[in-house]
C-alpha cells in the first residue's frame, strides 16, 4: 500500500462509517449503530499504529507522509495532508480517544443513536483532518466544521441547558473564526502580491507573514489570536467551556477536551508566521496566560459541580500550555506539547470517569456523595490514579509536561531564547500547586471518608430503593484501561517522544529565534525596530507635552529634580525617580521586556 | 442591416422562447377543462429547460457576452428551482382549495419575470435597461397581491406596487439625468462621454446626481439601505414561494442593473481620485449588512428573519462591488470584486432558495410555519428536508465547505486586496452576528422538541428543489472550479471582453470607436461598450 493515502483513506472511513452509521435504522436502546460506530472508529487508529510505524523520527520536524491532490487551481487552495511529529502524536492521541468516547457512549446514550454517532464519527473526521492539513484553507474547512457535529452533540444530548450552551458554544467559536479567517486570506493575498503565486500552503503563508511589518504582524495575529484564543480558551473569553463542557454528554465533552484545537492552532500558524509580533506581544500574552492558571485554579477551587471543577482546572492547564508556548525555548515548546498529549489523556479519562459516577448517582455534586470507594473500589482506583497523574506526580505523565513547561518558560529569556523568564515561571507554578490542592480534595471527598450515597428513586414499582450501583462493567474497564496504560508508558518512559519532538518544536522556533538573534543588524528587526522606535519617540512627546503642562507638573518641582531624595538608590530606582512620566514609562517597559532602563531609553532615542 | 436583426435575435433567444411559455402557459391556464390548467406547470418546466439548453448552444453564446450567458444560465437553472418550489401554488392561492379553481397563470408571471432578469446583462440602452427591470418587477406585484387568499397579501401587494412604482421614478429620473450628461442613452456613448471625461479626475456633478438617483432607485430592487422598510412586511405577508421568488429575481436584476451602470461610468474609482460613488456604496453596504442582521436577531416569524437576512446579503454583495472590477482580464480572483459579487449572487440565490423550498414543504396545507416554533423538532419527521434546510442555512452562514463560504471568501479576498480593510472586517463581524439567527433555525429543528404536529402536503416537488439546493450548495462549495470560470468569463465583461471576441471586435471598429454617435445595432454598440470599458479600464490601470 502506497503510505501516502493513509491520512486520506483514514478521512475516507470516517465518513463514509458515519454515512453507514446514519443509515442504521433508529430504535431506541439500540446498540447496532454504537458497535459499528465503534469499529469503523478502529480504522483509523490502525491506519494511525501503522503511519507511527512507518514515520521517520529523525526528521520530525518535516511533513512526511504528505498527500496532494489539486483541489481549486483557482484560489490556490490544494488538498494537502501530511504529518510532522507534532501533528503526528496529536493525530495519534485523537485515533486513541475517540474510539474510547465512543465506546463510553455505547451504554449511555438513550436516543437517536444512529445520529449520535454519526456526529460522533464527524467530529472524528474534522479532528484527523485539522491535525493533518498542510493547506491552511484545508486546515480552516476542517476546523470550522469541528463546529457543527459538536453543535449538535451538545445540542441534542446535552443536559438541561443544553440548548444554551451549544448556542452559546458555536458562537463564541465561530466569532472566533471568522476573524481567523480575515487573516488567513489577507496573508494569502500578500504572498499572491508579493511572490506572484496564489497559494494557500503552510509553507507559503509563513513567508508571506514573516515578510510584513511589525504593525501588520501585529494585526494579523490580532486576528489569529481572537479566534484561536477563543477555542484555547485563554482567561477573558474562556466563558463558554465551562457551560459547553457541563452540558455535553460525556463522550462530547471528552472530544471537546481532549483535543487542543487552539493551542494546536497557535503553535501551527501564529508562532512560525509572525515572528515580530510574537515577540513584541508576548509578555502581554504571558500575563494573560498567568491569569488564566491562576484565576482558573481559584475559581476550580470553589466547584460544587466536579465537571465544572475539570472544566475550570482545563483552563488553567491550558494557560501553562500557551505560557509555555510563548517562551519560545525548546523545552517550554516541547512542554506545551507534551501538555496537549498527556493533559488530553488524563482529561479524558477524568471526564468519562465523572460519567460513570453520574450514570450511577445521577448527581455530579460533589456534596451529594462521599467515600465512593468503598462501594466502587475498582473506579476509584482509576480515580486515584488519573488524580495522581494530574497533579504531576513523578512516574506518570502530568510531571513530565508540566516540569518541561515552568522549566522552559523559567529558562526563557536568557541564552536559550524567548522573552519570559522566571517571574513569569514562579506565579504558574503556583498556579499548579493550587491545581494539586484543588484535585486532591475532589478526591479525598468523593472517594474516600464515610460511604454516602444519595438515595435514588427505583425505576421498579416493587422496590423502593434502587440496588446499589455496580463497580466498573467490562465495557467501562476497557474505556478506562487503555488510557491509564498510556499515561504510565509516557510517564516512565516519555524520552522517545520528547526525542521527536524536538525537530518539530525547532522548526517552528526558528523564525522567531531567528529575529531575536538577528538583533538590530537583521533587516527585519532593523524595520520593526525603527517602527517601533519611531512609535515610543512620538507617544514619549504625547505623553511629556501633557504631563508637563502646567497644570499637571507644578514648574517648581520640575526644575528641583523629580522628587526629594532623588540621587540614591539603584540605577533603576534613580531613573525612576528622576525622570518625568515618560521616563517612568520607560521603566516600565524595561521591567516588562527585562532590559536596562538605559538601553531601553537609547533605543527611544 | 437584416443580419444584425438575425444575430441579436439570435442572442435574446433563452428569452424568447421564455415569453412564448408565459403566453402558452396563460393561456392554457384560462382554459376551461382542469386537465388542460393543470398542464401549465409541465409546460413551464420544458419552456425553461429548451430556454437553458438553448442558452448553452454555441450559437446562442456567440452572440452574446458571457455575462449575458452566465445570467441566463443563472435564472433558467434557479427558476427551474422555483418553480418546483411553487409547485403547488395555484392550489395555495385559492382559499377554498377547490380544485375547480386552479389557476395556471401563476407559472406565466413567473416567466414573464424569469425572462426580465435573464435579459438584464444583455441591454445595450438606458431603456433597454429600464425595460428590462420592469419586465422583473410587474409580475411579481401581481403574485405578491394574489398569491395568497389573504389580506395580508394584499396589504402587501399594495406596499410592494406603490414603492416599487416610486423606486421606479426615481432611477427614471436618474436616467434623465445620465442622458442629459451623455446626450445618448446608447451604452456605449454614454461610456465614451465617461471616457472622454476621465482626464478631469472627477465625476461631473449630472453624472453624480443621475448615479445617485439610479442607485437609490435600484437600492429598493436589492432590498438595501435605504429603501429596504418593505422587505419584512412585503416577504411575511406573500405566499413562501413567492417570497423566494422575491430574494431571487429583483436582487439579482437589480445587482446586474448597478454592475452596468457602473460599468458605464468605467468604474471611477479603481484608482481614480473621484471617492463619491465608492464612499457612497461603501456606507449602503456597511449600513445594510449592519441593519439587516441585527433586525434579523430580533426576527420569531421566519419569513422575516429571511427578508433581514435577505438585507444583509445585499450588503455583503455592495461590499464587494465597492472594490470594482479586476484590471487585467483573466486575472486572479483578488482584485475583482465583480466577480466576487457575481460568485455571491449566484451562492445566494441558491442557499436561499433551497431553505425556502424546504420551508414551503415543512408548512404543509395550513400555510402555517411562519414562526420558528412551528418547525421545532421537525427533524425526526423529516430527517431529509431538515438536513436540507441545515445545509442552506449552514452555507448562509457561511460554513467552509459550502457555497457560502466560498462567496464571503472572495467578498473578502476582493475587500482586502483593494485595500478596503475596514469593510472586510465589517463583513466578517456580519457574518458571525448572522450566525446567530441561522443557528436558531436549525436549533429549533433539531435539538427541540416538536411543538406542533406538521401538516406535510403529499406533493414531492418542494423536497426535491430543496435537496438539489443542498447538493449543489455543497457540490458547488467542494468542486467549484467550472462555475469559478464560467463567472471569471462573465466577469471580464467589465475588465475587457474575453478571448477571439475581443480580437473580432477590435478589428471591426478601428474606425468608429470614439464615435458618439453609432449605428443602432444592439450587437456592435454592445461590442462597441466592452471595448470602450476595457479601454477605460486600461487607462485607470494606468
Amino acid at each position: 500500500m502506497n503510505s501516502n493515502l493513509l491520512i486520506p483513506l483514514m478521512l475516507l472511513a470516517t465518513m463514509v462509517g458515519a454515512l453507514l452509521v446514519l443509515a442504521v435504522p433508529r430504535r431506541d436502546n439500540d446498540r447496532t449503530a454504537g458497535t459499528m460506530a465503534f469499529f469503523v472508529s478502529l480504522l483509523p487508529l490502525a491506519l494511525g499504529v501503522l503511519m507511527a510505524a512507518h514515520f521517520n523520527y529523525q526528521d520530525g520536524g518535516q511533513w512526511q507522509e504528505v498527500f496532494t491532490a489539486a483541489w481549486i487551481p483557482q484560489l490556490g487552495i490544494r488538498f494537502s495532508v501530511g504529518v510532522d511529529s507534532i501533528s503526528l502524536w496529536l493525530t495519534l492521541l485523537t485515533v486513541v480517544v475517540t474510539p474510547l468516547c465512543i465506546l463510553d457512549g455505547i451504554g449511555k446514550i438513550r436516543h437517536r443513536h444512529n445520529e449520535f454517532y454519526f456526529w460522533m464519527l464527524l467530529m472524528y473526521f474534522g479532528l484527523i483532518g485539522m491535525f493533518c492539513a498542510t493547506d491552511v484553507m484545508l486546515f480552516y474547512l476542517f476546523f470550522e466544521f469541528t463546529l457543527i457535529p459538536m453543535f449538535f452533540l451538545i445540542g441534542i444530548w446535552g443536559g438541561t441547558e443544553r440548548r444554551r450552551a451549544a448556542g452559546k458554544f458555536f458562537l463564541y467559536a465561530f466569532t472566533g473564526s471568522v476573524f481567523v479567517l480575515a487573516s488567513l486570506i489577507y496573508l494569502a493575498w500578500v504572498h499572491d502580491a508579493k511572490f506572484g503565486t496564489v497559494s494557500f500552503s503552510l509553507n507559503a503563508l509563513y513567508q508571506a507573514g514573516q515578510s510584513l511589518s511589525l504593525t501588520q504582524q501585529c494585526l494579523v495575529f490580532a486576528g489569529l489570536l481572537i479566534g484561536f484564543a477563543i477555542k484555547v480558551p485563554l482567561f477573558p473569553v474562556h466563558t463558554w467551556l465551562p457551560l459547553a463542557l457541563t452540558e455535553s454528554p460525556t463522550p462530547a465533552a471528552v472530544m471537546m477536551a481532549t483535543f487542543k484545537l487552539g493551542a494546536y492552532g497557535l503553535i501551527r500558524f501564529a508562532l512560525p508566521m509572525l515572528p515580530l509580533a510574537v515577540q513584541r506581544l508576548t509578555p502581554l500574552l504571558a500575563v494573560l496566560c498567568i491569569i488564566s492558571i491562576l484565576y482558573a485554579a481559584l475559581v476550580s477551587w470553589v466547584q460544587k459541580d466536579m465537571k465544572k471543577l475539570i472544566a475550570y482546572s482545563l483552563v488553567s492547564h491550558l494557560g501553562l500550555c500557551v505560557l509555555a508556548m510563548l517562551a519560545l525555548t525548546t523545552t517550554g515548546l516541547t512542554g506545551s506539547v507534551m501538555i496537549m498529549i498527556n493533559q488530553g489523556l488524563t482529561v479524558a479519562a477524568l471526564l468519562l470517569i465523572i460519567g460513570m459516577i453520574q450514570e450511577r448517582y445521577g448527581t455530579r455534586n460533589l456534596k451529594d456523595v462521599s467515600g465512593l470507594f468503598l462501594r466502587l473500589p475498582a473506579l476509584g482506583f482509576f480515580v486515584g490514579f488519573f488524580v495522581i497523574a494530574t497533579v504531576a506526580v513523578p512516574g506518570l505523565n502530568g510531571f513530565i509536561s508540566e516540569l518541561l513547561s515552568l522549566l522552559g518558560t523559567y529558562v526563557s529569556g536568557g541564552s536559550h531564547g524567548g522573552e519570559l523568564g522566571p517571574a513569569y515561571a514562579i506565579p504558574a507554578a503556583l498556579g499548579m500547586i493550587v491545581g494539586a490542592l484543588y484535585m486532591l480534595y475532589w478526591l479525598g471527598k468523593v472517594f474516600f471518608g464515610p460511604l454516602e450515597e444519595p438515595v435514588r428513586e427505583s425505576a421498579a414499582a416493587s422496590a423502593p430503593v434502587a440496588a446499589p450501583p455496580q463497580d466498573l462493567n467490562f465495557r467501562e474497564w476497557l474505556v478506562l484501561a487503555p488510557l491509564a496504560v498510556l499515561v504510565l508508558i509516557l510517564g516512565i518512559y516519555p524520552n522517545p517522544l520528547l526525542r521527536s519532538l524536538e525537530p518539530a518544536v525547532n522548526e517552528i522556533r526558528a523564525p522567531d529565534v531567528a529575529v531575536e538573534m538577528s538583533g538590530p543588524s537583521g533587516h527585519r528587526s532593523e524595520m520593526a525596530l525603527a517602527a517601533h522606535h519611531e512609535l515610543l519617540v512620538r507617544n514619549r512627546a504625547k505623553i511629556n507635552s501633557c504631563f508637563t503642562a502646567q497644570k499637571f507638573w507644578p514648574p517648581a518641582r520640575r526644575e528641583r529634580g523629580a522628587y526629594p531624595g532623588s540621587g540614591s538608590g539603584t540605577s533603576e530606582q534613580r531613573s525612576w525617580r528622576s525622570k518625568g512620566p515618560a521616563g517612568k514609562c520607560e521603566v516600565i517597559f524595561a521591567r516588562l521586556l527585562k532590559r536596562s532602563p538605559q538601553v531601553v531609553a537609547a533605543s527611544m532615542r | 442591416m437584416a443580419d444584425d436583426v438575425k444575430t441579436s435575435l439570435l442572442g435574446l433567444l433563452p428569452e424568447i422562447i421564455l415569453l412564448c411559455t408565459a403566453a402558452v402557459v396563460l393561456l392554457l391556464g384560462l382554459a376551461r377543462r382542469d386537465v388542460l390548467r393543470r398542464l401549465t406547470q409541465w409546460t413551464a418546466v420544458i419552456g425553461i429547460i429548451v430556454a437553458f439548453v438553448a442558452a448553452y448552444s454555441n450559437d446562442v453564446q456567440s452572440h452574446t457576452t458571457a455575462l449575458g450567458t452566465f445570467l441566463t444560465l443563472l435564472t433558467c437553472g434557479i427558476g427551474l428551482l422555483l418553480l418546483f418550489s411553487a409547485w403547488e401554488m395555484p392550489f395555495a392561492m385559492d382559499p377554498a382549495h377547490t380544485d375547480r379553481h386552479y389557476r395556471g397563470e401563476f407559472f406565466a408571471m413567473l416567466l414573464c419575470s424569469l425572462a426580465g432578469v435573464s435579459m438584464m446583462a444583455k441591454v445595450n440602452n438606458l431603456i433597454w435597461l429600464f425595460l428590462a427591470l420592469e419586465l422583473v418587477s410587474i409580475p411579481t406585484y401581481i403574485v405578491v397581491a394574489t398569491g395568497r387568499g389573504q389580506s395580508e397579501a394584499q396589504e402587501a401587494g399594495i406596499k410592494y406596487f406603490f414603492l416599487g412604482a416610486l423606486s421606479a421614478a426615481i432611477y427614471l429620473f436618474g436616467f434623465s439625468y445620465l442622458y442629459g450628461f451623455s446626450g445618448s442613452t446608447q451604452f456605449s456613448a454614454i461610456t465614451a462621454v465617461f471616457q472622454s471625461d476621465i482626464s478631469r479626475h472627477q465625476l461631473p456633478w449630472m453624472a453624480i446626481i443621475g448615479l445617485l438617483l439610479v442607485l437609490l432607485g435600484i437600492s429598493y430592487k436589492i432590498a438595501a439601505v435605504p429603501l429596504h422598510f418593505y422587505a419584512a412586511d412585503v416577504y411575511q405577508g406573500a405566499a413562501t414561494p413567492v417570497t423566494a421568488f422575491l430574494s431571487f429575481a429583483p436582487k439579482v436584476a437589480g445587482f446586474v442593473a448597478i454592475i452596468l451602470l457602473l460599468g458605464l461610468t468605467g468604474w471611477h474609482f479603481s484608482s481614480g481620485p473621484d471617492v463619491t460613488i465608492p464612499a457612497l456604496l461603501s456606507v449602503m453596504a456597511v449600513l445594510t449588512m449592519t441593519i439587516g442582521n441585527v433586525l434579523a436577531l430580533l426576527q420569531r416569524n421566519i419569513k422575516r428573519m429571511f427578508a433581514f437576512s435577505s438585507i444583509a446579503h445585499s450588503g455583503y454583495i455592495l461590499a464587494a462591488l465597492v472594490a470594482g472590477p479586476s484590471l487585467v482580464v483573466g486575472g486572479g480572483w483578488a482584485h475583482d470584486g465583480v466577480a466576487a459579487a457575481l460568485f455571491y449572487l449566484a451562492a445566494y440565490s441558491l442557499m436561499t432558495v433551497g431553505a425556502f423550498a424546504a420551508l414551503i414543504y415543512m408548512q404543509g396545507k395550513a400555510d402555517g410555519a411562519e414562526d420558528i416554533d412551528d418547525i421545532a423538532g421537525i427533524s425526526s419527521e423529516h430527517p431529509l428536508t431538515a438536513a436540507c434546510m441545515a445545509i442552506c442555512l449552514l452555507s448562509l452562514i457561511g460554513m467552509p465547505g459550502t457555497i457560502g463560504f466560498l462567496g464571503k471568501l472572495f467578498i473578502v479576498q476582493a475587500d482586502l486586496s483593494t485595500g478596503h480593510w475596514i469593510l472586510a472586517i465589517l463583513v466578517v463581524v456580519n457574518a458571525a452576528i448572522a450566525a446567530a439567527y441561522y443557528l436558531r433555525i436549525i436549533a429549533a429543528m433539531y435539538v427541540r422538541e416538536p411543538w406542533t404536529p406538521s401538516h406535510v402536503r403529499t406533493t414531492l416537488a418542494p423536497r426535491f428543489a430543496a435537496a438539489l439546493c443542498a447538493a449543489m450548495v455543497i457540490g458547488f462549495g467542494l468542486a467549484p472550479s467550472r462555475l469559478l470560470s464560467d463567472i471569471r468569463h462573465a466577469a471580464d465583461f467589465m475588465a475587457g471582453s474575453s478571448g477571439t471576441v475581443r480580437l473580432t471586435v477590435l478589428k471591426k471598429d478601428t474606425a468608429g470607436s470614439t464615435a458618439r454617435l453609432l449605428p443602432p445595432s444592439p450587437v456592435l454598440g454592445r461590442n462597441l461598450a466592452v471595448v470602450a470599458l476595457r479601454m477605460s479600464a486600461r487607462s485607470i490601470g494606468r
